[in-house]
């Protein structure tokens, strides 16, 4: 809608917006509550006269002031994503490294109800396909198991590298009768909520079932007993507390 | 933004018949170039946030013919970091832009015909969408839900990142 | 251009539209009524309140002589632009579980360090071009413009 609105202002103003482009920043009409191509004293419209008095701020001096203010603004803010600026982020929401674990949590374990689901003894994970089967804790832990640095990139504009330790989706997905052009589903214990998410193509290859990060058991914050991780994917579909894995 | 300057006075035809108490502006800052500049940079900001925004927004539901690529590792990293880097940034920018244009809210007269009713409408939903679309997404990075309001159904207060 | 406008403005026109559409098809006859009440409101407190307190000030800055008037304008429009930023900040520090890792500065401080800075640069720009139209081997002072 906004995108829309703005085009067609774009198309509307088209002449304007030609003429003040092309117009030199110093001396083009002042605009008033008069349209400038309707002004019979403007500038453009009365032929040569002398260019508007500004006796103290002039344009380019406006455009310097915006332009700093907002220079100011994006190098405080952007060092919840850019970890260099981090120091710098005086008006930056997040703080990576304040994070359990080095990682922000968006959905904290108590507020996803999870908790008693997550520490339950009789915790299994459910795997559907052609062949199904279910695994214990103790069972998943002893699989293969890789590294990877991925970055946790939040949908709300900050982001984390970090160290993850898990089983590769794809063992799991070729025992289930599965490959790498398999559909699959993974879903949480999470009762409502973003509580499921889809994998196809290349991010089936490449994610992990993630159950350590940064070289600890990852948290109960964090997913406890595994999470899903694959690169270049926003962190709300990187499911936590994974309760079943369905491959189709 | 200052004192009207010793200028000829302005009385164009159309706004030779205003009332004596009706607003009005010489600031010589405010001009139609200026306005042009701020939006072609606003222009930019809502292109670069719109195009990634889109990019995040499938990633939600992809076909399977076109998957989302697993390299580079870092690509949503960084176009969501531009998505609400620009965002944030268009709101100082949208602000100086509507001051740069506020004397055309004081046109005379208010509506000339249909045709300019019609420009006036979409003028103000632009400007209210605008403004809505760039505080309830700046709100929603600090996880201050509205809770209404957004089009793009996955707003992000839900995250469960 | 003419073809350019009809093209942008057929587009936009669509686009716009869907979006209409959409906002209709997915949200229930409440949410609609609150999307209004935003957009409105939206549009009221910028033209009817934050607009014409800048144009005020504007007015009222008239008064300083125009030497120091345009240090004082690029430090209050800066400042302004970054508080528009910090406000909602400082109104939701501390609000969130700590494990979120978010909003856990003291964004006050930080609003008010930023702040500083900004008048500590333009008082460092002004105090130059004071000395700088003081020094007697120098170019003749920029003369303004009486006001």
């Amino acid at each position: 809608m906004l995108i829309g609105s703005v085009l067609l202002h774009i198309a509307l103003k088209l002449p304007d917006i030609k003429y003040g482009l092309q117009a030199r920043l110093g001396d083009a009409d002042v605009l008033t509550e008069v349209p400038w191509n309707e002004n019979p004293l403007a500038h453009s419209n009365a032929g040569t006269v002398p260019p508007p008095v500004m006796p103290a701020m002039d344009r380019r001096g406006l455009f310097v002031a915006v332009g700093s203010g907002i220079g100011v603004i994006v190098l405080t803010t952007v060092g919840q994503t850019v970890t260099p600026l981090a120091r710098i982020g005086l008006l930056a929401t997040r703080e990576a490294s304040k994070g359990p674990q080095g990682v922000p949590v968006n959905k904290t374990a108590i507020s996803a109800q999870v908790l008693t689901l997550a520490t339950a003894e009789d915790w299994r994970l459910e795997v559907t396909g052609t062949t199904p089967f279910t695994l214990t804790l103790d069972e998943l832990e002893s699989m293969r198991s890789v590294s990877e640095h991925f970055p946790l990139s939040c949908v709300e504009g900050w982001s984390v590298g970090a160290e993850w330790r898990g089983i590769p989706l794809i063992d799991l997905v070729r025992r289930a009768g599965g490959d790498a052009s398999s559909r699959v589903e993974v879903f949480s214990l999470q009762p409502n909520g973003y509580n499921h998410s889809m994998l196809v193509g290349p991010q089936v290859g490449a994610a992990l079932l993630a159950t350590h990060l940064n070289d600890e058991r990852i948290n109960l914050d964090h997913g406890y007993p595994v999470r899903l991780i694959a690169p270049n994917r926003p962190g709300v579909l990187n499911t936590k507390w994974l309760s079943r894995i369905e491959v189709t | 933004m200052m004192k009207p300057s010793p200028g000829p006075e302005v009385t164009g035809s159309t706004g030779a018949s205003r009332p004596r108490w009706w607003p009005r502006f010489r600031s010589p800052l405010r001009s139609t170039a200026v306005t042009a500049r701020l939006g072609r940079a606003l222009g930019v900001c809502f292109a670069v946030c719109f195009v990634t925004g889109m990019l995040s927004h499938y990633q939600y539901q992809p076909w399977s013919w076109l998957p989302v690529p697993a390299s580079p590792v870092q690509a949503y990293r960084v176009t969501q970091g531009l998505h609400v880097a620009t965002g944030v940034a268009a709101i100082p920018l949208l602000l100086v832009k509507l001051w740069s244009v506020y004397p055309n809210l004081f046109r005379w007269p208010p509506i000339r015909s249909m045709k300019h009713a019609l420009e006036r409408l979409s003028v103000f939903v632009l400007v209210a969408s605008a403004l809505v679309q760039l505080t309830t997404g700046f709100l929603n990075t600090l996880n201050w839900g509205p809770g209404h309001g957004r089009s793009p159904p996955p707003t992000a207060t839900s995250a469960t990142c | 251009m003419r073809k350019y406008r009809i093209a942008l403005g057929v587009a936009g026109g669509l686009l716009l539209t869907f979006g209409v559409f959409r906002l209709v098809t997915e949200l229930d006859a409440g949410d609609l009524l609150v999307l209004l009440g935003w957009l409105i409101a939206a549009v009221a407190l910028h033209d009817g309140l934050i607009a014409p307190i800048t144009v005020g000030t504007g007015i009222a800055l008239a008064a300083v002589p125009p030497r120091g008037r345009r240090y004082l304008q690029s430090a209050l429009l800066v400042g302004a632009l970054i508080t528009v930023i910090a406000i909602p900040l400082i109104a939701r520090q501390d609000t969130q579980p700590e494990s979120k890792a978010i909003l856990l500065r003291d964004y006050t401080a930080n609003l008010a360090l930023l702040l500083g800075m900004t008048a500590a640069l333009a008082l460092a720009l002004y105090a130059l071009r004071v000395l700088r139209e003081q020094e007697p081997a120098g170019a003749p002072p920029v003369e303004d413009e009486a006001d």
